[in-house]
């Protein structure tokens, strides 16, 4: 306390000094009404800059947070569509029926039996002529094996392996992994395979010759898929050319919707029927 | 302070506020002939003393004409800055003791050379602040203003002061 008495003792002048121009200033930007609009104007912006800064970096470190709030969000949509796809399914086959025997069908808008849940991908292998990569999420939390990954772009692949806290998965860029799809305009079936050459391309296999094949259809997940959900955009039809080998097949080359060098956010795929499925395929082969 | 120097910076003072002050050129050239009182108020006064009373002169000058707080921020700068300049134009004084120190007996020459710089300073920090901003426009209004005070001052201070407070 003595030493600040005696600083402002010492440095009466320059104090008074600092004062008196702190008055005039305040009367200029206080009474002059140019002055009040310039300084007004500039201390928005000043203030704008300063909160632009802070927002970017409060949005730094709460991007994780956010991204899974996003990703959740992104679930309960992704439900919804489902949802609706399969209500819209079910009506196809309901309302002609219903309107025969005068009866509604039970709801439009049933539970879905896709539920998703959110990971992220910790380890990725794209250029092996067989992928695999690894999510954060294991049993722990509720995933098995053969459930399906999806990105926010198309297909990722799928489970093959679990542990507590990870979970191994097969990727579409494996060639071992074969899909069954469809192409969306014309719910013509086929199977995706990746045969490991560029990851950004795979081919659509067996489509016979007299099946009319467009550049540019769109190639989605088909309903004989128990991992995933029907409609799931897989790629895009950009090459149509005659078998190499005398094979009564179109030889399609696809471009994938799904990035694999920028992959990072997935969601595994849970088929709440799938054991019931499972079971059903299994009689199916005593019969064979 | 001598009373006839006193009642001619009084004299000035009134002056610059009911005349000086409606006598601007093109509304460019602003006659700031109040600011010879500034650079004569007697160098061995109190600085505090000194700036108080720069800060008032200043004020009354922004109240006649309705810019509050322009002159009297550049008018304390300006009683600042001239002790300063006296010792870089006039080395061999004592920068302690200012007592025997008389603008009004120095030559011609160093009249010029204290006067015109300060006053072009005090034009220069009068428009930036006044414009918050410098553009040729302010330049010119800078440099008009400087002129025309610099040759009312220096004409007055040859005519009136120089001559009276020698006698």
């Amino acid at each position: 306390m003595q030493r600040l008495l005696e600083l402002f003792v010492r440095y009466n002048n320059f104090l008074y000094f600092i004062l008196l121009q702190w008055i005039s200033l305040y009367l200029v930007f206080k009474y002059n009404d140019f002055h009040k609009e310039v300084y007004g104007s500039q201390l928005l912006s000043i203030s704008g800059f300063f909160q632009e800064q802070n927002q970017r970096i409060r949005s730094f470190f709460m991007l994780y947070e956010e991204n899974e709030k996003l990703m959740n969000e992104n679930i309960q949509l992704k439900q919804k569509l489902v949802a609706t796809q399969e209500a819209l399914n079910a009506a196809r086959f309901r309302i002609p029926y219903s309107r025969k025997f005068n009866l509604l069908p039970d709801s439009l808008f049933p539970v879905s039996v896709f539920s998703f849940i959110p990971a992220r991908i910790v380890q990725n292998s794209i250029h092996d002529p067989y992928n695999y990569f690894v999510v954060n999420k294991g049993t722990k939390h509720g995933v098995v094996k053969e459930m399906g990954v999806i990105s926010s772009d198309g297909v990722v692949g799928l489970i093959i392996e679990t542990s507590e806290n990870y979970s191994v998965g097969i990727s579409l860029l494996n060639k071992h992994f074969r899909l069954s799809t469809k192409i969306k305009s014309s719910n013509i079936h086929g199977t995706i395979h990746w045969r490991g050459n560029n990851p950004r391309f795979a081919y659509l296999e067996y489509l016979p010759l007299h099946l009319p094949v467009q550049v540019g259809d769109t190639v989605i997940t088909s309903s004989y898929s128990n991992y995933f959900p029907e409609g799931y955009n897989i790629g895009k039809i950009i090459d149509v050319k005659d078998p190499k080998d005398g094979q009564g097949f179109h030889e399609i080359l696809v471009l994938l919707s799904t990035d694999f060098y920028k992959l990072e956010n997935v969601y595994i795929v849970k088929n709440h029927h799938q054991s019931e499925l499972k079971t059903l395929n299994q009689k199916i082969l005593q019969y064979k | 302070m001598p009373f006839r120097l006193l009642s001619s910076f009084l004299i000035i003072f009134v002056f610059q506020l009911f005349f000086f002050n409606a006598i601007t050129l093109y509304d460019m050239a602003h006659a700031f002939v109040f600011v010879i009182i500034l650079l004569l108020l007697p160098l061995d006064w109190d600085y505090k003393l000194l700036i108080t009373i720069a800060f008032f002169l200043g004020l009354f000058v922004d109240i006649s004409v309705l810019k509050f707080g322009i002159h009297s921020f550049t008018s304390i700068l300006i009683v600042t800055m001239r002790g300063f300049w006296i010792q870089i134009i006039t080395p061999q004084i004592n920068p302690n003791d200012k007592t025997n120190f008389k603008p009004f007996l120095q030559p011609l020459g160093w009249s010029l050379a204290y006067f015109v710089p300060l006053i072009f300073t005090y034009s220069l920090i009068y428009h930036v602040l006044s414009d918050l901003h410098f553009t040729i426009n302010t330049f010119w209004k800078f440099f008009s203003t400087g002129f025309y005070s610099s040759l009312l001052i220096l004409l007055i201070y040859a005519l009136f002061l120089k001559s009276s407070d020698r006698r």
